[in-house]
């Protein structure tokens, strides 16, 4: 049994892409699609709820660690079983959510974190080495090795979901879940997944310089908060 | 004997209030424990500093009245220290208060649906 399924979908001026990927997700037979669209400037809103997806609007851009926890807000409330969490930008594979989903339905993992590296993705070769800087930087911040630390991809048990605790409005909230899950001694799992590099994601991806921003607001923030 | 000039008295006055507004800080959860740490660890050195001042030459260049200009700009980068302090951690603040009312925006207009 899997019980109640939440997909939550970030999205921010996403409209070409968005209703792509909200159909693509229904046709695998997820009923519940959350699309928290983060005051985007184009049609991202109106093409996700014309794809049968509920719409959450934030008003104002707040960033991807607030759009996803009020995704997560809302399916907690809504009596969420397993809750989702899915990138907006076509990059992730929805047949890959019934492999993301199995180990925390079976009840003995309570997050299951997608993986690219140990999936088939064909990662671009800048992208590839932040992404290694990445997860180094986590090895020495949170104390553990993983193989992909800023994958938006990953399925979380209603009990996780409600004990993790995310903080950071921006992208640094991706280090967060992992320092909590760590901190709290959350069972969890990777799972291998595809992410697939489009023109479109490239263009619209994280840069270096803004991983490096990251980082350092990380830093900043531990030692400040 | 301990005599306090002027400038001595200012200055401890002035790291007192300070370490009781961290201390206020610090009881209502605006800043962490380790961030009240600090500060207050600041402050409590300004203090003992002020007091030990005899022996310590260098502070007492500062600080004597020989030459008082260094000693108002060595104060005033304290000062703005602490008012960009104070900034940060307001700013910080507001900034999660403006998610908490756009979410909860958010979430009611869902349900009203
Ligand atoms: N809610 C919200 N989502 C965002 C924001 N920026 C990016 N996203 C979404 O987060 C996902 C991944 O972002 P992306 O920039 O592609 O990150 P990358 O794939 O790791 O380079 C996509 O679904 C974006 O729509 C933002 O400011 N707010
Ligand atoms: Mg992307």
């Amino acid at each position: 049994m899997e019980g109640k399924v939440f997909i939550i979908i970030p999205a921010f001026n996403e409209g070409k892409k968005i209703g792509e990927v909200v159909a693509s997700i229904r046709q695998e037979g997820y009923a519940n699609l959350v699309v928290v669209d983060d005051g985007s400037k184009d049609k991202t809103a109106a093409v996700a709820a014309a794809r049968g997806a509920i719409v959450l609007r934030h008003m104002i851009n707040r960033g991807q660690g607030a759009a996803l926890k009020t995704g997560i807000e809302y399916a907690l409330q809504h009596g969420a079983d397993i809750i989702v969490t899915f990138d907006a930008d076509g990059q992730h594979h929805p047949q890959d959510i019934q492999h993301m989903i199995a180990p925390v339905a079976q009840g003995k993992i309570a997050v299951t974190l997608g993986s690219r590296f140990l999936g088939h993705s064909e990662v671009p070769p800048i992208k590839r080495l932040i992404l290694k800087g990445g997860i180094l930087f986590t090895r020495i911040f949170s104390s553990i090795w993983l193989t992909d630390v800023h994958n938006g991809f990953r399925a979380f048990s209603r009990r996780a979901a409600e004990q993790i605790r995310i903080k950071q409005d921006k992208m640094e909230h991706a280090s967060e879940i992992i320092e909590e899950i760590v901190q709290k001694n959350i069972p969890f799992q990777e799972v291998p997944v595809t992410v697939t590099y489009t023109e479109y994601s490239k263009q619209r991806g994280q840069s270096p310089w803004n991983s490096l921003k990251i980082a350092f607001n990380l830093v900043w923030r531990k030692l400040t908060r | 004997m301990v005599t306090l000039d002027l400038l001595e008295i200012v200055v401890t006055a002035f790291a007192l209030f300070a370490l009781s507004r961290v201390m206020l800080r610090m009881k209502d959860g605006k800043i962490t424990k380790k961030e009240g740490f600090f500060w207050c660890a600041v402050w409590v050195l300004a203090i003992v500093l002020v007091f030990v001042k005899d022996y310590l030459n260098l502070l007492q260049d500062f600080i004597s009245t020989r030459r008082p200009v260094d000693a108002i700009i060595y104060i005033s980068i304290i000062l703005l220290f602490y008012l960009v302090f104070r900034i940060y951690v307001k700013l910080d603040q507001m900034e999660q208060d403006i998610t908490t009312i756009v979410r909860n925006r958010a979430i009611q207009r869902a349900r009203k649906k």
